[in-house]
């Protein structure tokens, strides 16, 4: 047995055989034709590109519904249509009298060396999506219709199976799920990939970002898979599948349970009511959110608006996310983090700066404050929302009163600006501050004078504070969130933002922890903010818990200095 | 013939975008554009030809364009350019 770990990206279990796909090579043999064949062959190559256009263009009718999407893939088609493309192709079939396949493969080879001479990386990159479009059509020339990717699925119609792939296409994901994909593990992919929009879409779970996953997985392996915590685990063993059986019957039998309080306002048992906010990281999670009667977007975690692009998200792409979710959510609460990112995954920044400790390098604020512009840019495209709904904004990596002033001074220019410009916008808009940094507990005060919220990221407040990478497994135990500092700090906040009657609200992980939610409670935090699928779970635990036992366990935890959870 | 010296100015330069943007603009008209960058010649309705052109920001590039409707090509990819292709 053996347990790998990636990203999840979609929720839920599956246990099954697998199926390993691995996508090949293009392998196509140095063939030639007869002269007399010259003709029919460029029609051959006509072909493959027309069936090829159709495809592209079914999956942009059919099964992408965001402008952003279509205009992605509409790339493809003026690949296909390139004038050098059909220049050099036609010139190999009539010269050297090669077949379409080979020809192909010849002109894939010369811009593969062209492109592997770029010096710059980023005009380079999006090099393998061409790859695949031509592969696809020598995939048609060699009669293969339905692609190498699709006769796995068409060979395997009987029974469930868990994909084991490279990656997938979202209209693959949407053509094969029904029936005989029970989940996808896949080695590239990421949780703003479309194909794992579509998959959480049809409620299967995948896991991607396994990068060494061939290595690990041959076909016929017993998986399974975790669309939860992002596990595989490879040939199981009795016990394991037993556990997993039991979560699989005790979440079908939770959730049966756990939908009978989705009417109720999360309170505890002896009345003291705690809204319940969700954390966020696409659009297309408010559908969730809303499902779950959650009281409104704890954090929308923007940086995912940035990352694995080639080009910034402009003021209007922006603005319509955030008016989206915020018209979604009627006038519940939606509090907007500024992108919390380091240089080096914003495009068009500092990208050859590589940080010794980026975590505590120039990241969140900091960044944002260095470079104003791409920061405004999202302000305006806030403050343009708000008229809209209910928006707040907060700022990640507060670590002292002068970040937040300078980040409020940004602000009123953008209010200025777009005033002067005549831009419709709502000015009034909440300003919040993440606690994470452990000076940022002991300024509390100051920065109350400023703030209107705080939100505890108790995920960096406890790694900042025990010096224990949360992604390093040799420090697992030294992160540990039940330390008594952790406690401390929650309650020297939540003490100090009340004397100013500022609210404060949890968004870590902590928050989902049925354990720690009456350490929570008994702290006097106002609010909490999960992930929307931890949000029944929790309510139940508050629903169960008495606010004044919970405050009295809080006395005692602190009394005695408990590095672990309470019995 | 009509010819144009150009700068890119958009920070990221010509990559998969713009060059989409720029191949998309250039096919709707009937003459023929070429576009050269040092000792490379392109042409500018091909998106692999523009790919190739590796033009990061701030590369000079020239347009040479030839056909009925050249004047308004090179005046509607010149106004791409000065736009910065809408990004920055």
């Amino acid at each position: 047995m053996k347990t790998i770990k990636g990203i999840p990206v979609s929720e839920g279990i599956a246990i099954g055989r697998d199926i390993v796909y691995r996508k090949e090579k293009i392998k196509v043999k140095k063939k030639k034709i007869n002269p007399d064949q010259v003709k029919a062959e460029i029609e051959r190559f006509n072909q493959a590109i027309s069936k090829e256009l159709k495809e592209i263009q079914d999956i942009i009718d059919n099964y992408l519904h965001n402008e952003k999407e279509k205009e992605l893939i509409s790339s493809y088609i003026l690949i296909l249509k390139d004038p050098l493309l059909e220049e050099k192709v036609i010139k190999m079939i009539n010269e050297s009298n090669y077949t379409a396949q080979y020809a192909l493969k010849l002109y894939l080879q010369e811009i593969t060396e062209s492109f592997a001479k770029m010096t710059n990386k980023y005009l380079s990159e999006r090099f393998s999506e061409y790859e695949d479009v031509i592969a696809r059509v020598i995939d048609h020339l060699n009669g293969n219709d339905n692609h190498s990717e699709d006769e796995v699925f068409n060979n395997n119609k009987e029974g469930d199976y868990i994909y084991v792939l490279d990656d997938i296409s979202p209209s693959q994901v949407a053509k094969h799920y029904q029936g005989i994909a029970k989940g996808f593990c896949l080695a590239k992919g990421s949780k703003t990939s479309h194909t794992a929009i579509i998959s959480r879409a049809l409620g299967l779970p995948v896991v991607v970002g396994l990068e060494n996953l061939f290595n690990e997985i041959q076909t016929g392996d017993e998986l399974l898979l975790n669309g939860h915590t992002g596990e595989v685990v490879i040939n199981y063993d009795k016990a394991t599948l037993k556990k997993y059986r039991s979560i699989l019957e005790e979440e079908s039998r939770q959730n049966a349970e756990l939908e009978k309080t989705i009417n109720i306002p999360a309170r505890t048992a002896d009345g003291k009511k705690i809204p319940l906010y969700c954390n966020i990281e696409i659009e297309q999670e408010v559908d969730t959110v809303i499902r779950k009667k959650a009281d409104g977007i704890g954090l929308f975690r923007t940086e995912y608006l940035f990352i694995d692009r080639d080009d910034l998200p402009q003021e209007e792409e922006q603005f319509q996310v955030y008016r989206n979710i915020a018209e979604k959510m009627k006038d519940k609460p939606v509090i907007i983090r500024t992108y919390d990112l380091g240089g080096d995954k914003i495009a068009g920044t500092t990208k050859h700066k590589q940080e010794n400790n980026p975590f505590l390098g120039c990241r969140g604020i900091r960044l944002s404050l260095k470079k104003p512009q791409i920061f405004k840019t999202q302000i305006k495209a806030l403050l343009r929302a708000n008229i809209h709904g209910n928006i707040m904004v907060m700022f990640p990596m507060i670590s002292s009163p002068d970040e937040v002033s300078e980040s409020i001074k940004i602000i009123e220019i953008c209010k200025e600006e777009l005033k002067q410009n005549k831009t419709e916008h709502n000015p009034n808009i909440k300003i919040g501050a993440m606690i994470e940094i452990p000076a940022a507990v002991f300024c509390i005060a100051e920065l109350a004078k400023m703030c209107d919220f705080f939100s505890i990221g108790t995920n960096d407040l406890v790694q900042y504070t025990l010096a224990a990478d949360r992604i390093n497994k040799d420090v697992e135990r030294y992160y540990n969130p039940y330390h008594p500092a952790i406690l401390k700090m929650i309650n020297i906040t939540v003490a100090n933002a009340h004397r100013f009657n500022r609210p404060v609200s949890i968004c870590g992980e902590i928050a989902s922890d049925p354990d720690f939610i009456p350490l929570l409670l008994g702290s006097d935090i106002d609010s909490l903010s999960l992930n929307p699928a931890s949000v029944l779970a929790v309510k139940k635990k508050i629903l169960d818990t008495r606010y004044d036992e919970a405050k009295e366990t809080v006395r005692k935890n602190m009394k005695n200095n408990a590095f672990k959870k309470q019995d | 013939m009509t010819k144009k010296k150009i700068i890119v100015k958009n920070r990221l330069g010509l990559h998969a975008r713009p060059c989409a943007l720029l191949v998309k603009t250039a096919s709707r008209y009937r003459s023929d554009l070429i576009i050269k960058k040092d000792n490379i010649e392109v042409n500018g309705k091909s998106i692999m030809g523009v790919m190739m052109l590796a033009a990061e920001f701030g590369s000079e590039l020239q347009l040479v364009a030839n056909g009925v409707d050249e004047d308004y090509l090179i005046n509607e990819i010149e106004e791409l350019f000065e736009s910065k292709f809408g990004e920055d």
